[in-house]
Order: C-alpha cells, then sequence, then structure tokens
C-alpha cells in the first residue's frame, strides 16, 4: 500500500524524481514531441478513415465490415413483391438503400457513427490544440487580498504569477474585497464564502462584483476567482523605546483556529500569533470554539532575535495591552481573501473539443457501422431471398438483429 | 451515518452476501433454485442499497459524493445497477452474479472502514457540475467493472468443453460494449471536470493525482478499444484486455483515498 501510495502522490508530495513529477514531465520537450506525434497521429487518422470511407462509397461497397451473418429465407409472392416488401422491412431497421441493380438491393446504416468517430478525433484535436494556446498564452496568479487594503493590478501584487508578461500594463487599476462574509454549518464546517470584489480604474466608475466560490468575476479579461480565506487582524507593536516595530494587516491562517502564524518585526524578531475567533477558556487555555469572529482574541508571543520571547500575552480586538514594556495594539479583525486570477485563451477550444469528442463518441456508440446485401431469384414456393449482413463490430449482438429483420419479414416468409 | 441509514445499509450488506451465496452455490454444484434465488436477492439488495443512500441524502442535504465512504456508498451502487441492465437486456450475463455481488461487497466493505460522519457540503462541491462530473465518473466506473467481470466470465466460460460459442459471443460483445459506454461516460467526466476546475481553480489542469491517475485511465481505455475495434481483438485476448484494463480506474477511484493532495482542497 505505500508503494501504491508513493505511486499516487506523484506530483504532491516530492517523492518522486523531478522528472517523474507529472507536472514537471508536462513541460518537458519529450511530453511536448509525444503530444505533437499524437496531433500527427490523429491527422493522419483522420484523413485515412475519410479517404477509406470515400473509396469505398465511390466503388459501391457500403463500408468494410469485419463480421458477416448470412441467412436464407423464402417469401412468398413474385419478385417485386418481395423486394418491395424487403426493402420496407430494411428500411424499418434504419438502413438507407445504396445503389440499385436487379435482384440485389444494398443498404447500410451507422453514416452518423461514423461522423462521430471523425467528430471524436477532430474533438481531441481541438484540446490538444486547445493545451497548446494554453501553455502559450495562459496567464495565473493569485491575489491576496484583505478587506479594506485593495492592490494595483500589477505584477508585484501577486504572491504567485506564471505568465507575468501577459498581464494587462499596469494603468493604476486597484482590485479589492469588501463585505466577506462566510457561512459554516451547525458543527463548524466551513459551508460557503463569499465577497464583494472592487474593481476601480483611474478615469472609469468603480465596478462592484459578488464573487464566491465556483461564482468568480470578470474584469479586463481576467477571471477572479475566490480561493481560499483567513483573518486579518490590524496589528501594531510598540517597544519599550516606544518605537513602532510593526503596523500592519496580518494575514492569519483559518484552520486550525488557534495555529500559529509569524509576523516579522521592524529591526529584527518576531511577533507570534494565535487567533482564536470565538474565544473561551478551556482547560485552562484559550480555544475557540467556533470560527465566527464573535469575540477574537489573539495569543502573541515577542520574540526578539535570537530566540528569546520578550513578552507574551492575550490582547482583544479594540483593545491594547502591555507586557514587559511592550505593547500590542490589536485594533480590528477583517477577512483576507485569496483569488485566483486567470487568463486562459485555450480554454474555449478545450470545451469545443470535449463537446466534439463526447458527441462524437456518443454518435459512435449509437449508431454502429453495418450493411446488408439481399439477393434474390424467383423459385417454386415464390422468392428466395439470401441476407448477407456485415458488421465491424459486436458481431454476436448483431446477429440478434439480423434475426429480428428476419422475423419481421417472417410473416410473409419460412426459413429455408 | 445515522440509524435509518446504518439499518438500511446492513441489510442491503446482508441481502449482497446471500446473493453472493446463493448464486455461488447455483452455479458450481448447478443448482438451479439457488442460482435463481441469488439472482433475485440482487435487485432486492440494490433497492435497499439505493434507500440508504436516500437516507443519507436526507441527512447530509447532499448527494452522497462527497468522502471515501460516500464514494464506496455511490460507486457500488453504480455497478450493481448497471450489471442489472446489462443482464436483462443479456441474460448470458446473468452468471456473473456471485462476481458482481462480491464487487459491491468489497466496495461497500470498503466505505465501511471509511468514517461514516454526516458532513454538509464543503465549498467546491457547491456548483452544477458536479451532478454532471460525478454522474459520469461513476457510470464509467461501474461500465469498467462490469465489463471486466463480463470479460473474467467469458473467460471462465470457454474454457469449458460445452461452451457455447453464441453465448460467449454475446459475452464478449457486452464487455466491448460496456468499455465503450463507459469510455464515453470517462470522456465527459473528465471534460466536465476541466470546465469545473476552471471556474473553481482558474486552470483546467493541475496535474493532482486523480487528474493524472484519470487521464492514466482514459488512455488505458482508448488503446483497449483501438485494439478491440480497430485490430480486431477479439475472445480471449479482448476479454483479458477488459479485465487488465480495470486495475487503472481502481488505482484512480479508491487508491486516492491513501494520498493527501486532495482533488478538491480549497482551505
Amino acid at each position: 500500500m505505500a508503494a501504491l501510495a508513493i505511486v499516487l502522490g506523484l506530483g504532491s508530495t516530492g517523492r518522486a524524481p523531478a522528472w517523474l513529477v507529472p507536472r514537471t514531465a508536462a513541460s518537458s520537450v519529450w511530453f511536448l514531441a509525444l503530444t505533437a506525434y499524437l496531433c500527427a497521429a490523429l491527422v493522419a487518422s483522420i484523413v485515412l478513415r475519410v479517404r477509406t470511407w470515400a473509396r469505398l462509397r465511390r466503388l459501391g461497397h457500403v463500408s468494410s465490415e469485419r463480421f458477416r451473418v448470412e441467412r436464407t429465407l423464402v417469401m412468398a409472392g413474385a419478385g417485386a413483391t418481395a423486394e418491395a416488401r424487403l426493402r420496407e422491412a430494411v428500411a424499418a431497421q434504419g438502413y438507407a438503400p445504396r445503389g440499385a441493380a436487379a435482384g440485389i438491393l444494398r443498404a447500410s446504416r451507422g453514416d452518423l457513427g461514423f461522423a462521430g468517430s471523425i467528430a471524436f478525433h477532430a474533438g481531441l484535436l481541438l484540446v490538444l490544440g486547445g493545451v497548446a494556446v494554453s501553455s502559450l498564452t495562459r496567464l495565473g496568479g493569485e491575489l491576496l487580498l484583505a478587506e479594506g487594503h485593495p492592490a494595483a493590478l500589477e505584477a508585484a501584487s501577486f504572491v504567485t504569477l506564471d505568465g507575468a508578461g501577459r498581464l494587462p500594463a499596469p494603468d493604476g487599476t486597484r482590485v479589492g474585497i469588501r463585505d466577506f462574509i462566510a457561512e459554516y454549518s451547525e458543527s463548524g464546517t466551513p459551508v460557503d464564502f463569499a465577497a464583494v470584489m472592487t474593481f476601480e480604474r483611474p478615469g472609469a466608475p468603480p465596478r462592484e462584483r459578488l464573487v464566491r466560490v465556483n461564482q468568480g468575476a470578470t474584469f479586463a479579461g481576467l477571471q477572479f476567482t475566490l480561493q481560499r480565506y483567513g483573518f486579518a487582524p490590524a496589528l501594531e507593536a510598540v517597544d519599550e523605546r516606544g518605537r513602532t516595530r510593526l503596523d500592519a494587516v496580518g494575514l492569519l491562517s483559518l484552520l486550525p483556529p488557534g495555529r500559529e502564524d509569524s509576523l516579522p518585526l521592524e529591526g529584527g524578531g518576531t511577533l507570534r500569533v494565535s487567533l482564536y475567533p470565538d474565544h473561551a477558556r478551556g482547560g485552562g487555555r484559550s480555544v475557540s470554539r467556533s470560527l465566527r469572529p464573535a469575540r477574537p482574541v489573539l495569543h502573541f508571543a515577542w520574540v526578539e532575535p535570537g530566540g528569546r520571547v520578550a513578552a507574551e500575552g492575550e490582547v482583544a480586538e479594540g483593545a491594547s495591552v502591555t507586557v514587559g514594556g511592550r505593547t500590542v495594539r490589536f485594533e480590528r479583525l477583517a477577512y483576507f481573501a485569496g483569488v485566483v486570477v486567470a487568463r486562459d485563451r485555450g480554454l474555449w477550444l478545450l470545451i469545443a473539443g470535449s463537446l466534439f469528442g463526447a458527441l462524437g463518441l456518443g454518435l459512435r456508440l449509437a449508431y454502429p457501422d453495418q450493411s446488408l446485401r439481399a439477393e434474390w431469384e424467383p423459385c417454386a414456393e415464390g422468392t428466395r431471398v439470401r441476407l448477407t449482413a456485415s458488421t465491424r463490430f459486436f458481431p454476436a449482438m448483431y446477429e440478434q438483429t439480423v434475426e429480428r429483420l428476419v422475423a419481421a419479414l417472417r410473416e410473409d416468409a419460412t426459413p429455408a | 451515518m445515522n440509524a435509518v441509514e446504518g439499518a438500511l445499509l446492513w441489510a442491503a450488506v446482508a441481502l449482497y452476501a446471500a446473493s453472493f451465496v446463493l448464486a455461488l452455490v447455483g452455479s458450481i454444484f448447478h443448482a438451479g433454485r439457488a442460482g435463481r434465488a441469488g439472482a433475485a436477492a440482487l435487485p432486492s439488495a440494490l433497492a435497499l442499497h439505493l434507500l440508504a443512500g436516500v437516507a443519507r441524502w436526507i441527512a447530509t442535504g447532499h448527494a452522497p459524493v462527497m468522502d471515501a465512504y460516500e464514494n464506496s456508498l455511490t460507486g457500488s451502487w453504480f455497478v450493481g445497477v448497471i450489471f442489472l441492465a446489462l443482464a436483462w437486456r443479456i441474460p448470458a450475463a446473468r452468471a456473473a452474479t456471485p462476481a458482481v455481488a462480491a464487487a459491491v461487497l468489497l466496495m461497500l466493505g470498503n466505505g465501511l472502514m471509511m468514517p461514516a460522519r454526516l458532513v454538509p457540503l464543503e465549498p467546491p462541491f457547491r456548483s452544477g457540475w458536479l451532478v454532471v462530473h460525478v454522474t459520469f465518473a461513476w457510470l464509467a466506473f461501474g461500465s469498467y467493472v462490469v465489463a471486466a467481470i463480463v470479460g473474467g466470465l467469458y473467460l471462465w466460460h470457454v474454457r469449458r468443453a460445452e461452451a457455447d460459442a453464441r453465448r460467449a459471443g454475446l459475452l464478449d460483445d457486452a464487455s466491448g460494449r460496456l468499455v465503450a459506454f463507459g469510455f464515453a461516460a470517462d470522456t465527459v467526466m473528465i471534460a466536465s471536470g476541466a470546465i469545473w476546475a476552471h471556474g473553481l481553480w482558474g486552470r483546467y489542469w493541475a496535474w493532482d493525482p486523480i487528474e493524472t491517475w484519470s487521464l492514466v485511465s482514459w488512455l488505458i481505455y482508448g488503446v483497449n478499444l483501438h485494439l478491440r475495434f480497430t485490430l480486431g481483438w477479439r475472445g480471449r485476448r479482448a476479454a483479458w484486455l477488459a479485465v487488465g484494463s480495470v486495475v487503472g480506474i481502481v488505482v484512480t477511484f479508491f487508491g486516492i483515498q491513501f494520498v493527501s493532495d486532495v482533488h478538491t482542497e480549497l482551505l
């Protein structure tokens, strides 16, 4: 099971060689060469299928089926009557006549299946084209936005960014969030979160959009998606000499409540903080009853360079606490949101290719290539008919289909 | 899980076990009555299984598709239902009842070893794409698993001297059709997941373990279909292919619970 976990974890656990990590392998030259080869093979496959299909049509063959089912039966009545009944029964089974000759009826069905096969392979080409366009033009990155602190829409504001050169030229646009809400179940599990995103461009009226998980906003051709959130307390830290060592909004982890984060202090050292959004005391220590910011309390530890804890205490929202001459002020609590900013021009090709592919497969499955050749000649009892049915796929099932055709003719026929 | 769900599920497990034992006895000892009783127990078990799923749905307020337990619950039901549909169309496939009952029991057993807490739908799952993605995922999984079982039945059938060629042919075709149907469903599952992912994460593919293994499984079945339908593999070779190909899909759906990189994690 451990081996399975390692294999499954490629790309996420770091336990595999880098060249085996899917994300790395997918951007390697050999993988791109493989993709190019696959595209060439798909084009060749489509061309070959269409040419074979057209050639067979020209020659009067209906298709190149692999399996044959033969039945002979005698129909009552003269040739013309039998032919009319035969045509009727064949048409009722969905076969279309292909050419006519005296005493012979050729028919086939499954043209939609052939079209489906071509559509599926063309869809794959579109998907691969979409992947290529994505790899060449995709922009993707994350902004961490605290409520009330908009950020400039430029590369320096992003915490991660792929394709920085594809970002629109800075024009003073600022993006921000406000009115963040998070909903929790009775058991305290986060079930939804949403915020109003603001877009301010100089010289243009500000725009606002509601964003939530699975419901992004679009601005300047970019998609903005809420990805994660956490608490953003506004903090001030003043040391024993009256110097302000920290005056900022901290971005703290949401889960689990009380998890410790570190904020750097000017001049060295850190302020280690743990937030209890719904503070209570339990077992002699601080706990949080829920993730709702009902009674936020911040536990802090002032660590000077060298690791010495100079002061430690707890401070509630809107209050300040002085310990050992060091003052920590917890002005207010807000949220921050991780917002993914993306633009992917390959997506539409991927969607179109997926639609083609799925539709094509459906048609291929529903309409397999099948053909039928019926030859008849007069006999003492009426008309002797020899049916030769052929198919590329599912011969045993097709045999049953042919038997249903024979059964449809049975009213007028007796198996010979 | 709540009491109603638990009672229904354990009753379903008992019926699956009865179906397995009776159908197996029927097959081995050519006991017609036992075999018929085993076959009849399977739809009853599936009905109770469905009711257990509905009870959970009502209790949690969402379809049971979120964690390992819920996926085992739903996935095993799809395997049983797809088999019932096949057995209705192709009576020759009914001989696979013991294997299908065993497969469903194994999957349920896997789920029952996992926590079955009643939790609400997590934020990433709150999307209209969930129904499309998950339904087609389970249709693909069920089709592939039943195709492998029918492939195994074919291999078991043709090694007997008195093998019926017509029956064997129907089993061969049934396995192929299931693979083709599963492949189509698999394609819709991957495509819908990619489109959903773009709206959720801002990118349609991230090479996470589930995505990677879904693609690997899809490619395995793509090769499977080309060997069968383009190169004309039939009979034993095609049956072994159906049996062997299922490994990828089992890894995708169940091995994934052993890694930490969760497919839908947001926070």
